[in-house]
């Protein structure tokens, strides 16, 4: 267990190093976008869900049905769901 | 209004749509409220693959789903969504040795097909909006017949960067009880070599026959929770990188305790505590031309059961006048819980954590949706249909060569409305 969880951390380390290295060189040499330049990200086909209502029963599924859930929120409440 | 304060409004519908979140992150700049119907159906487990060799009906749900956001007042905003479901069918309850007339099959029991249950689940979330960030507090429940949960969570939402980059960081906990009213097996299966027994019986009945029996033996295995914690960390991040570009990065860690077991499955036994690691990245690229959008999305999650998994998500949302047509494809790989076994050979188990439920089971899955959107005026209708198919990996050395027939295969169909005030 302790091998694991210091392989997981060392695993998240990277990752959030990596984030960081993105927020430190690739955020700040970006091109900020002016609010009257995002009618194309306005789209709602460029929503993160482009159905949010069904993007939960997708998730609810998921969850009861495979070995893994999350990454997308913090979870929530729990269901009894075989 | 001007054509840029049009853009700056309209703008909050989406690049502030965070990840998961499923409200706004900031103030929303209209009401809503939607409705979907939604038939979910499971494949019948083959005749070869069970042991009352005959096709068996898996579940049949049937979802109803409304879903709501208010505004309330100039800095805040109520969401919440109501959903219930009614399903009848079959589950596994254990996959058995092969016989002598199917050596290469190990087939699964299922539990009654008369299982019928209905469940309901509530959440709200109310959130209040400042200049320099967002915060929302919200809770919720479930429940079953034998099941009942209860969350209570937290988030907060800083836009900086001109609002090209948005950092969200949510919380949760939720306390859920089990009370199983069928399923149980009796206690038949103790560990051959120390004696701990095999949680195949409802927590109840361990509770009877374990901790006020008079039998000291059995009371050191005294199991008097049915409950189980859950606390759930997340953070992520939204970027926009160009005028048609959008990517997030998150990362997630969940705790789970207490009783984690599935007391409808024979002899299931595993772990009182498992910790998760998620992390997930997204893509939304708008191409001008094509009047498309392109979505990629990576989950990696990992858990202390040794559960890995990858999942690829890809889709095209094509926009044509007032309709929005959008094929996707959804890859999953999962590696077995370490404690996974393809199957029960009868009264020999000497594992003190054991299950043989598929979805421990080494898998890949491909999800492929097709949806329709459709906008008039204030109103947007919604139609889509998913297939779902899964297959076992027998190349981990863990199925002993043996597909898990309690695999899945589903389709589902979900029609709705939402109308926007």
């Amino acid at each position: 267990m302790a091998v694991f969880l210091s392989c997981n951390l060392l695993n998240y380390r990277r990752f959030i190093l990596i984030v960081s290295l993105f927020l430190l060189t690739g955020c700040s040499t970006l091109t900020v976008v002016q609010p009257w330049e995002r009618g194309h990200l306005s789209e709602p086909s460029m929503r993160w869900e482009v159905d949010a209502i069904e993007a939960t029963l997708e998730d609810h599924i998921l969850f009861a049905k495979e070995g893994s859930s999350g990454g997308s929120s913090a979870a929530g409440g729990g269901c009894g769901c075989n | 209004m001007s054509n840029k304060g049009t853009a700056y409004r309209s703008l909050l519908a989406a690049a502030s749509l965070l990840p998961g979140l499923q409200a706004h992150a900031e103030m929303p700049y209209e009401s809503s409220v939607g409705y979907r119907f939604s038939q979910y159906q499971e494949s019948s487990v083959d005749a070869d693959q069970n042991a009352l060799s005959e096709d068996i009906e898996r579940y049949s749900i049937d979802v109803h789903q409304v879903a709501f956001e208010l505004i309330t007042g100039d800095k805040s905003s109520i969401n919440g969504a109501v959903q219930y479901e009614t399903l009848s069918g079959a589950s596994p309850w254990f996959v058995s040795a092969p016989n002598s007339s199917t050596p290469d099959q190990a087939p699964v029991v299922m539990s009654g097909a008369s299982i019928e249950e209905k469940r309901t689940d509530a959440r709200l979330r109310y959130a209040l909006h400042f200049k320099p960030f967002s915060i929302g507090v919200s809770g919720g429940f479930s429940t079953e017949k034998d099941y009942n949960s209860n969350f209570f969570g937290a988030d907060i939402s800083i836009p900086f960067n001109k609002k090209n980059t948005t950092v969200t960081a949510s919380f949760s906990i939720s306390n859920d009880t089990i009370e199983p009213t069928y399923g149980s097996s009796g206690i038949s299966f103790l560990n051959t070599n120390n004696g701990i027994p095999l949680y195949n019986d409802a927590p109840d009945q361990i509770d009877q026959n374990y901790c006020s029996g008079s039998d000291s033996n059995l009371r050191q295995y005294c199991r008097t929770d049915n409950e189980k914690q859950n606390i759930s960390t997340f953070v992520g991040l939204s970027q926009v990188v160009s005028k048609t570009a959008v990517v997030s990065f998150g990362i997630s860690y969940n705790t789970l305790t207490g009783y984690l077991s599935d007391p409808y499955k024979l002899n299931d036994s595993r772990p009182d505590d498992k910790r998760q690691f998620v992390t997930s990245a997204g893509l939304r690229k708008y191409l001008p031309r094509l009047k498309s959008a392109l979505h990629f999305d990576f989950r990696y999650y990992n858990d202390s059961w040794e559960v890995d998994s990858y999942t690829f998500g890809a889709g095209w949302a094509y926009n044509y006048g007032s309709f929005m047509v959008m094929p996707s494809l959804r890859y999953y790989q999962q590696a077995p819980a370490f404690f996974y076994d393809p199957h029960i050979e009868a009264n020999s188990d000497d594992s003190y954590f054991f299950s043989n439920d598929a979805r421990l089971s080494p898998f890949s899955a491909v999800s492929s949706k097709l949806k329709l959107l459709y906008t008039i005026n204030n109103f947007s209708i919604h139609g889509s249909l998913e297939v779902y198919a899964s297959q076992s990996d027998q190349d981990d050395p863990l199925t002993q060569g043996f597909d898990n027939p309690g695999l899945i295969d589903y389709t589902r169909g979900t029609f709705g409305v939402d109308f926007k005030f």
